[in-house]
């Protein structure tokens, strides 16, 4: 290992340097270097016990798509490390334990695993868009309006407004009821 | 730009979307407005088009001459 930190990349920092030549000892490929020395385990080595495992199991798999490995490394790293936020009774919100903190990869299948991380993924990016449609969109100078009037037909009461639209899952809503491409401003 | 809703409801009911308006904020002017299915506000009866011109007169914003 010694001799593959001396012939790392020049561009790679110590850390970077160390991990890189962690995985060309475990006999793993230069490409799987690279790919594991641009995640969270290029910069530290803090859990290494846990790590090493990782980087070792990551060596036994060769035709592993590198594209996987940092969301791999980031999906244990909030399994067995990241800590858990509730929502607790009173709505306040609260922290506990990571969701498995004894996370191994004891007979772990990659197959398996990659599985775990697409769904894993697949989630996150759910839960993103759900966060995207509450965001605000700008307030506008222009203020809303509101007035009520009388039906001349039948004596009844109408009411008129006119708001403005302020989340993105509002003016999906508008968009969708009203079957125009409104939608189309959220990205502005 | 910004988004509006024109919505109506009669007698407490729910309100419901009538016209979708777009507001140039820096020129302060009504470049779109559309009812259900891209229909121009005019197709409407007069109820939409005169109130939306009361919101732009209320608010000081112009209303293209072609919306």
């Amino acid at each position: 290992m010694a001799h593959c930190f001396c012939e790392a990349p020049a561009h790679l920092s110590i850390s970077q340097a160390l991990r890189w030549a962690q995985v060309l000892g475990y006999d793993g490929s230069e490409a799987l270097a690279e790919a594991i020395c641009a995640t969270r385990l290029g910069q530290c080595f803090e859990n290494e016990s846990f790590w090493s495992t990782v980087v070792l199991f990551l060596t036994r798999h060769p035709m592993l798509d590198p594209d996987y490995i940092d969301p791999i490394i980031e999906y244990f790293h909030q399994q067995k490390y990241l800590l858990q936020q509730v929502q607790g009774p009173d709505g306040e919100m609260a922290e506990t334990t990571p969701a498995e903190p004894n996370l191994s990869l004891k007979s772990r299948s990659i197959v398996k695993l990659i599985n775990q991380v697409d769904e894993w993924q697949a989630y996150h990016n759910k839960v993103a868009r759900k966060e995207n449609e509450g965001q605000l969109l700008s307030k506008s100078s222009v203020s809303g309006f509101s007035c009520v009037e009388k039906d001349e037909g039948d004596g009844g009461q109408i009411e008129w407004r006119v708001q403005q639209i302020l989340t993105h899952k509002e003016l999906s809503a508008e968009g969708k009821y009203m079957r125009h491409c409104v939608t189309s401003y959220s990205s502005n | 730009m910004s988004i509006f809703s024109l919505q109506k409801r009669r007698d407490s009911g729910n309100f419901k979307r009538v016209l979708t308006v777009a507001v140039n904020n820096q020129s302060r002017r009504v470049t779109q407005a559309r009812a259900k299915s891209n229909k121009v506000p005019w197709t409407q009866g007069p109820g939409p088009w005169e109130k939306l011109q009361a919101w732009a007169q209320q608010e000081d914003v112009m209303l293209a001459r072609k919306i």
